[in-house]
């Protein structure tokens, strides 16, 4: 180390000073090349790359099996998911980026006390919490949105009839969208709200992986003694159950997984949803307004 | 020049608190304090608990006051927190850095969140991290530094934004005596050659008297002075007389020529302390050292030190 403080001179600044929105802004786009791994190393870049490479892999599976199909003279709309096949298809990426990204993005500044420099400067409390929860939510809308676009590509260079099939791929735009942002922000949120409850990266990565994962196979087991209808309000409490119910709605389908046929209509399921994902940004902004730094 | 069209005014005292206030729960942090302080290097000194951290943090806008005023750089931080802090660093306690990022990425991000520009933030990163003498090792991780460099980096963090005021808690916390040292000539250097002011909280007397020129003494989170740090090191109206034995029968028989006898102070059992009020005390020392036969070993005026603030004052009484 220098043993000495050499002083090569302070310079004033007098240049603009951008105020709250450039230091929320700033902390956004720190925060998602973190959860990217970017400007990081080797290591931390493997998880990202995965949740957001598998997802478009199974994407050109599924235009290459269209594909095949297609010139053996088969119709494989039925068997081979389209748009609204995606989520139910991939969702284990995106709760496995969430289960490990979100203690990540806040563990760490808990556990150095990191918060205390935060917060000494341009933004607020509740800015911080949000956004993190910005940038986790734009990971997860990646992992999402990169087989869609796949996928509607490969529609298009599939068909001869190209200006019908742009035409479907517009069409089906708002409900890849509405469906994406509404799984990103629910399951970030919630994961953050989970995260923000403990510096330890581990139990908080067990906590979220429980919280998406438990609920299901319970609903599952519940519904499946058939215990009559009151049983099937027990999907609600699945987090998978309730994003996946979410998906059919903007595409107006029948939800897939098991506890999502629990005869509750997607709507409901929706709206769980969206309960879900409120709660847990009112529990995430409550637990920075009180964190001590 | 700010986004938020709040900005520092000019020829406003740097801090003004009036009638501050703030408890926690049945806890009184800070009691009626009020104040008013000029650009300088102003210490900030009381017991660990007297309440220097929280006001602190009153006037970074992090802690809301129970109840009173407080206006720094001329705005208030329980309104304009997010614009407030645009022109304050704050150097924390304890060590708050990540181990895993280099100092150049934190300092880098940090000054963003403080307003900058990117392209300034990145220039003003490089420039505040050799202004506090840190090198090729501000692109190491922050985990392998010293303490004297993960103190630098900090307060780098804390100037990297060009503060118009400088808030220091107990920046010299865990370092050497050598790094102390240069600790303090940086914060000297700062204050004085780059006109910032700077409050630099304390509870190490002799780091005040090093480098501060204006002194809040607070205890229990009341005010107990504050003044030009010149006031507290004046001379007292004490002379102190010490002798190498015979300090009780000197003292009886000054008393008995008239002199002002004061209690000593902790456990002083060399000395009589004299109070100066009007007589001339010279002669009647002398001849009362001569008379006992005394071996005097000095006559002096005693000067305020630091201390006395924290003690009970001088019983200077008629004994």
């Amino acid at each position: 180390m220098t043993g000495s403080i050499y002083d090569l001179g302070y310079r004033r600044y007098d240049g603009p000073r951008l105020g709250r929105r450039h230091a929320v802004a700033s902390l956004v786009r720190h925060s998602l090349r973190s959860v990217l791994g970017l400007g990081r190393g080797g290591r931390a870049k493997v998880l990202p790359l995965l949740c957001i490479g598998m997802p478009a892999v199974i994407a050109v599976l599924l235009v290459g099996i269209r594909a095949l199909a297609a010139r053996g003279g088969i119709d494989s709309s039925e068997i081979v998911p389209g748009h609204e096949g995606i989520y139910p298809t991939i969702w284990v990426f995106p709760v496995l980026f969430v289960a490990a990204q979100a203690p990540e993005l806040l563990g760490r500044d808990q556990r150095y006390k990191v918060l205390t420099l935060y917060f000494a400067r341009a933004l607020r409390r509740p800015d911080y919490a949000l956004g993190k929860l910005v940038a986790l939510s734009l990971g997860v809308l990646a992992i999402l949105l990169v087989p869609h676009l796949v996928l509607g590509v490969g529609s298009i260079l599939l068909t001869t009839d190209t200006t019908r099939a742009i035409g479907e791929e517009l069409g089906v735009l708002p409900a890849v969208f509405g469906s994406s942002v509404v799984i990103a922000v629910v399951a970030s949120a919630l994961a953050l709200a989970i995260s923000s409850l403990t510096p330890r990266r581990a139990y908080a990565t067990a906590a979220i992986f429980g919280a998406f994962i438990i609920p299901g196979i319970v609903a599952a087991i519940v519904i499946g003694l058939d215990l009559g209808t009151a049983s099937q309000w027990i999907a609600l409490l699945d987090v998978g159950a309730l994003l996946d119910g979410a998906n059919a709605w903007f595409f107006g389908v029948d939800p897939s997984t098991a506890a999502a046929l629990s005869g509750l209509s997607t709507g409901i399921l929706l709206g769980g949803a969206l309960l879900v994902g409120a709660g847990s940004v009112v529990a995430l902004v409550a637990r920075y307004q009180r964190i001590q730094a | 020049m700010t986004a938020q069209g709040i900005a520092p005014g000019t020829d406003v005292p740097v801090v003004r608190v009036g009638s501050l206030t703030k408890r926690y729960g049945t806890i009184t942090a800070l009691d009626d304090l009020t104040l008013e302080l000029a650009p300088g290097i102003v210490g900030l000194v009381g017991a660990n608990g007297a309440g220097k951290s929280t006001l602190i943090k009153i006037l970074l806008g992090l802690l809301a006051p129970t109840s009173g005023e407080v206006a720094v750089l001329g705005i208030d931080p329980t309104v304009h927190g997010t614009a407030l802090r645009q022109f304050v660093g704050y150097m924390p306690e304890h060590n708050v850095m990540p181990p895993d990022v280099s100092a150049t990425e934190l300092v880098a991000h940090l000054a963003q969140l403080s307003g900058l520009p990117s392209s300034a933030a990145r220039e003003r990163t490089s420039d505040v991290l050799r202004h506090v003498g840190l090198y090729e090792e501000r692109y190491r991780p922050i985990g392998g530094y010293s303490t004297g460099m993960r103190q630098r980096a900090q307060l780098a963090q804390a100037l990297v934004h060009d503060p118009r005021l400088l808030l220091l808690d107990e920046p010299t916390n865990g370092l050497d005596p050598a790094g102390r040292d240069e600790m303090l000539q940086l914060i000297r250097r700062t204050g004085r050659e780059f006109g910032i002011a700077i409050i630099l909280a304390s509870h190490l007397l002799g780091e005040i008297e090093q480098v501060c020129d204006f002194l809040v003494a607070i205890d229990g989170g009341r005010l107990l002075r504050a003044a030009p740090l010149t006031d507290f090191t004046t001379e007292t109206g004490i002379l102190r007389v010490e002798v190498e034995h015979g300090r009780d029968a000197l003292a009886a028989a000054l008393r008995a020529r008239g002199l002002s006898v004061v209690d000593s102070v902790n456990g002083d059992v060399r000395s009589v302390q004299i109070a100066l009020d009007g007589l001339e005390p010279y002669d009647a020392i002398r001849d009362a050292v001569a008379e006992l036969g005394l071996p005097l070993i000095l006559i002096e005026h005693r000067r305020h030190s630091l201390e006395d603030l924290f003690r009970e004052p001088l019983a200077v009484g008629d004994r």
